[in-house]
């Protein structure tokens, strides 16, 4: 040990000493028994600037605890907001909430946005900080972070009416009905953020998504891998000026899965020519992110490497993270939303 | 409720004087409030606390974080009259040799987080697996941060560290 720490430790040992608490400190806290409900009464008080400041005071330390790791400078007064994000669907008890603001904290330290304090407040979920921060939570919470890997059973452009064709691959799929090959010949991508034919959570389902521009339509068979598949996932600059990449490193389960379903991919028909029809599925795989399909890749032979797949979708250094840090955060027990505007 | 209040009883006496003078360490002009502050907290939430928590450090770093907090001071109500002093005080200072109010004096120059870290490992010789616990940070930043503090003083201090 040095010199230096040497002598730190003595100084800190004997300022310490010199600070003598009071010797009656029990008595006076419980003297002054009332202090939680004087607490309250103040608190209630309070302008609303200073009620949302309390909250925030009292939320500090929740948040540590529930695995967080909010440590920042409180943000300064000015500029401060709050937001209330009520989770859609059914309640969720306080170990699910806690859960869900837990993994918002890492989504939102992933894309370097800390200046937030979330808490669990009965059956909602609060949070104090800056309008940015604020504004990137409110963005994040509304996605769930449902990530599932589902065959591509047809595909094509975003919009328009598709012609019938009778499909291969698609009879290989018995459970799929004539309502929904009907109903994704006349999807349209276009318009609408993200829309989706189908429950994107159920993973038995089928369902019509579409890709993030919403260029193509895509008919898309059971999922076979899911959020659990994921060991971490990353973004990873490239030299400039190339786009950004995320890097998604699968469990061994996931690896396993993600093998055989590149092989069976691999194996089915090739399209007669570059371009794919739903006749052939295109030999593609998509990665769907809350019914949204992210990537498609074309796979014509078995790969090499199944711990690892990259999506190289031409991202911005934002998105790519933001991307990221949703996959590797894992899937929200509910989408989060703000109450709607009157 | 009874066995509640004895139970929080035991936890003050055994750890109250510890957590004030953690507070003042870390720069609290109020120590003592910010200790009882920190029971209070945590006897207002215990009910939805995991059973197993470690009561200990749960107060502890309720006290770091109310330390760093300036957001007490909105408080209406000041529930101390009188507080023990706060270590730069002269009364603290008084009692130590030049070179330790040196340092005393260059730990208040550090940023907080330097602060914490320099007082949690020097004076309460905790673990860095259990400083990176208090502060909510990693193990890495823990040790980086403690150099960086190191370093600080020496620099401030005009020695090698």
């Amino acid at each position: 040990m040095s010199d230096l720490e040497t002598t730190l430790r003595s100084a800190l040992e004997d300022a310490a000493n010199a600070v003598a608490p009071h010797a009656d400190a029990w008595a006076t806290y419980r003297g002054r028994g009332s202090r939680h409900d004087a607490g309250k009464r103040v608190r209630l008080t309070l302008s609303v600037a200073g009620a949302a400041l309390a909250t925030a005071a009292i939320a500090t330390s929740v948040v540590v605890w529930a695995g967080g790791n909010d440590q920042k400078s409180p943000p300064k007064r000015g500029g401060l907001q709050r937001t209330t994000l009520f989770p859609s669907g059914p309640a969720l008890n306080t170990k699910k909430l806690q859960e869900a603001a837990s993994i918002l904290k890492t989504r939102l330290h992933s894309t370097g946005v800390d200046n937030v304090r979330i808490t669990v407040e009965r059956g909602v979920i609060a949070a104090i900080g800056t309008v940015a921060s604020i504004a990137a939570l409110d963005a994040t919470a509304s996605v769930s972070g449902s990530f599932q890997i589902r065959r591509v059973l047809a595909m094509g452009p975003g919009r328009g009416v598709l012609p019938h064709q009778e499909p291969s691959v698609i009879g290989k799929a018995p459970t799929l009905t004539p309502t929904l090959l009907q109903k994704f010949r006349h999807w349209n991508c276009a318009g609408r953020h993200w829309p989706t034919l189908g429950r994107p959570r159920t993973a038995s389902d089928y369902i019509v998504g579409c890709s993030t521009d919403g260029k193509t339509r895509y008919l898309l068979g059971p999922a076979v891998m899911s959020n659990h598949d994921i060991a971490s996932a990353h973004a990873r600059a490239e030299p400039a000026p190339r786009p950004w990449l995320v890097e998604l490193d699968f469990t061994p389960n996931g690896a396993t899965a993600w093998r055989n379903l590149t092989a069976t991919a691999a194996s089915d028909p090739k399209p007669m020519n570059r371009t794919c029809s739903r006749a052939t599925g295109c030999n593609s795989i998509a990665l769907v992110l809350d019914g949204a399909v992210l990537d498609a890749p074309v796979f014509n032979e078995p790969i090499r490497n199944a711990a690892r797949f990259t999506l190289a979708e031409g991202f911005s250094p934002a998105r790519a993270r933001e991307l990221a840090g949703v996959l590797d955060a894992g899937r929200l027990p509910a989408q989060f939303l703000p109450p709607a505007l009157p | 409720m009874g066995s509640a209040i004895a139970a929080t009883e035991e936890l003050f006496a055994a750890h109250y004087p510890q957590l004030v003078r953690l507070a003042a360490l870390l720069g609290a002009d109020d120590p003592e409030d910010v200790a009882q502050e920190a029971f209070v907290r945590f006897e207002q939430r215990r009910d939805r606390l995991p059973a197993d928590v470690n009561a200990v450090a749960y107060v502890r770093t309720t006290v770091v974080n109310l330390t760093r907090s300036r957001l007490r001071h909105l408080r209406v109500v000041r529930r101390f009259v009188v507080e023990a002093p706060h270590v730069e005080s002269a009364e603290v200072l008084a009692v130590l040799s030049d070179e330790k109010q040196r340092v005393i004096k260059a730990l208040s120059q550090l940023s907080d987080r330097r602060r914490q870290v320099v007082v949690l490992r020097y004076w309460l010789d905790l673990s860095e697996a259990e400083i990176a616990a208090t502060l909510g940070i990693r193990a890495g930043t823990v040790k980086s941060t403690s150099s960086a503090a190191l370093a600080a003083l020496a620099d401030v201090l005009g020695e090698q560290p």
